[in-house]
């Protein structure tokens, strides 16, 4: 299976695993756009440690009481 | 004569038709007549506006009028005529987000801004087109066809806030607002010629403002000069205990360094990480190195700096804005696939692509660079002159309705560090349309940017040029 099939069935199994029907005249587009993603999705995998935090911690500030 | 008063009313801004409407020397119902009337005139070719609110804009300017004989005065935006974006909330005023989906959807209640705006004694002209949920491209696929590039009407807007910046460069409003998720409001800002502000995250309340990624939009406005916008900053920042992101801090006049120089200033200049982009036109790089020559001239010291690649950026602030926006559109790309336009149903839908690691690790790339821009970068600066787009408005015809719409611009990195950032015009290619730069502060320091924009636009004067519409304006 050539690298292009292999996506390309990555593609369709991941859509119907989130339920959705991609219709058939934008499957190219989003085909695009899925690669797009698994390529930013490995560009974001960097050494770190893991102590490092992400930018989103949770954090209870807004709703301490204030007096 | 005072050469304000020999101006057309279009060309007023907001500081110059302020002062007459305190003077007794304009009214409101005359700048909201001229206004409509322009929007009349220009509309047709630019397809900026959705909606315009005549009744509504009318009635504002007549109280706005009223109050200014009685003496009360609420505030830098009083009697001026303003317009929204269409993923503004309006009370009783359909708000679509430009999409077939909300094609009926009349809110209940004002965003947190538009009341503000209401509260100022502002005039609502009406909705402006965007990209479908702030997101997509410039598509023709929808209810409303996509705005038009006033210097060159076969051209890109920007986008996503595509008719505030055709409405603000043609001179149908001085003052509209958009937002910015990855640089809709720059963008537009840079094709159209004019002045955009994205503040800093959490300064200007999102709420009622349909969200297209919780952790990367922020609302600012677009207008002729860097003193407008500043004086819509006095209106609408400010902390909103409804917004989760909203920052609870003392507020500066942000008009206040407004004609200061800048002098003892030190600039960053990454010249390096935009030259590395593929797409950089020879004249916009000429430009911004006339900028920062510029900058030094007016006695600024300007260091050249590298950054991490804009790839790195791009991927961290992509993954979380179409992680975000698949899930507040999961449930209607689901059931009504085919009522969002092509570039927005595959931009959104391959956040299907993304799984909970890839998120979390974006997550955490983000810290890093906002560290790297905020300590090493602005922790030896004052501000970063840097590229916004890299290249001219795109020709409307070459984006390829099957493909992805193509992205030419260098503002996302500073939705993911959240620092406030301001595009501002540098000038022309030889094609005649417009380029410029940016300027990124430290966060919450809005004051210093306005302060190097003004100074810098006082220098350049490049936005006394304004584009010339072969339409009549019949006041």
């Amino acid at each position: 299976m050539s690298q292009d099939e292999s996506i390309e069935r990555e593609f369709d199994a991941v859509m119907r695993m989130s339920g959705l029907q991609v219709p058939p005249e934008r499957r190219a587009g989003a085909l695009i756009a899925f690669k797009e993603m698994r390529r930013f999705a490995a560009l974001v995998r960097r050494p770190r440690s893991a102590a490092a935090e992400p930018s989103n911690t949770f954090s209870l500030k807004p709703f301490v009481r204030r007096p | 004569m005072n050469p304000v008063l020999a101006k057309p009313l279009h060309e007023l801004s907001i500081a110059e038709a302020g002062r007459l409407l305190r003077a007794g020397m304009l009214t409101s119902t005359a700048l909201t007549e001229h206004a409509l009337s322009c929007i009349a005139s220009l509309n047709p070719l630019l397809h900026a506006f959705i909606l315009v609110t005549k009744e509504r804009a009318l009635a504002d300017a007549a109280r706005a009028d009223r109050d200014f004989v009685a003496g009360i005065d609420k505030g830098p935006l009083h009697g001026i005529p303003y317009a929204l974006k269409d993923i503004y909330e309006t009370a009783g005023i359909r708000t679509t987000c430009h999409s077939k989906l909300l094609l009926d959807h009349v809110p209940q209640a004002d965003c947190a801004v538009e009341a503000k705006l209401k509260a100022g004694g502002a005039v609502l002209l009406g909705k402006l087109a965007t990209h479908e949920f702030a997101f997509g491209g410039p598509s023709f696929d929808l209810p409303f066809p996509p705005a038009r590039n006033p210097w060159n009407p076969e051209h890109f807007s920007g986008g996503s806030s595509s008719g505030s910046g055709a409405a603000v460069a043609s001179g149908m409003v001085r003052m509209a607002m958009g937002s910015d998720t990855g640089g809709s409001i720059r963008g537009p800002a840079f094709y159209c010629g004019i002045v955009g502000l994205k503040p800093t995250y959490g300064l200007v309340s999102r709420r009622g403002v349909f969200p297209l990624s919780y952790t990367l939009d922020h609302i600012g406005p677009l207008a002729w000069t860097v003193e407008d916008v500043a004086l819509t900053m006095q209106v609408i920042a400010g902390h909103d205990p409804l917004d989760p992101a909203s920052a609870d801090l003392p507020l500066p006049d942000y008009t206040s360094q407004l004609g200061h120089d800048v002098r003892g200033l030190t600039l960053a200049y990454p010249r390096g990480f935009f030259l590395r982009a593929a797409d950089l036109s020879s004249e916009v790089l000429a430009s911004l190195d006339a900028a920062a020559q510029q900058m030094t001239e007016l006695g600024a010291t300007v260091n050249e700096v590298d950054f991490p690649e804009f790839d790195l950026f791009n991927a961290c602030g992509r993954i979380i804005l179409t992680s975000e926006a698949h899930a507040i559109h999961e449930k209607d790309l689901k059931a009504r696939p085919l009522d969002y336009a092509a570039y927005t149903y595959v931009r959104i839908a391959a956040g299907a692509a993304l799984t909970g690691p890839d998120l979390m690790q974006a997550f955490r790339l983000r810290r890093e660079l906002t560290a790297f821009v905020n300590e090493q970068v602005l922790g030896q600066h004052d501000a970063i002159i840097t590229a916004n787009g890299l290249c001219p408005a795109p020709r409307l015809d070459e984006y390829d309705p099957a493909g992805l719409p193509k992205n030419t611009l260098q503002t996302i990195p500073f939705n993911v560090t959240g620092n406030p950032a301001l595009g501002i015009p540098t000038g022309f290619s030889r094609s005649g349309l417009p380029i410029g730069m940016q300027i990124v502060g430290r966060p919450f320091d809005e004051v210093t940017v306005l302060r190097i924009g003004a100074a810098y636009e006082a220098a350049s004067g490049v936005n006394h040029k304004r584009p010339v519409l072969e339409l009549p304006i019949a006041v």
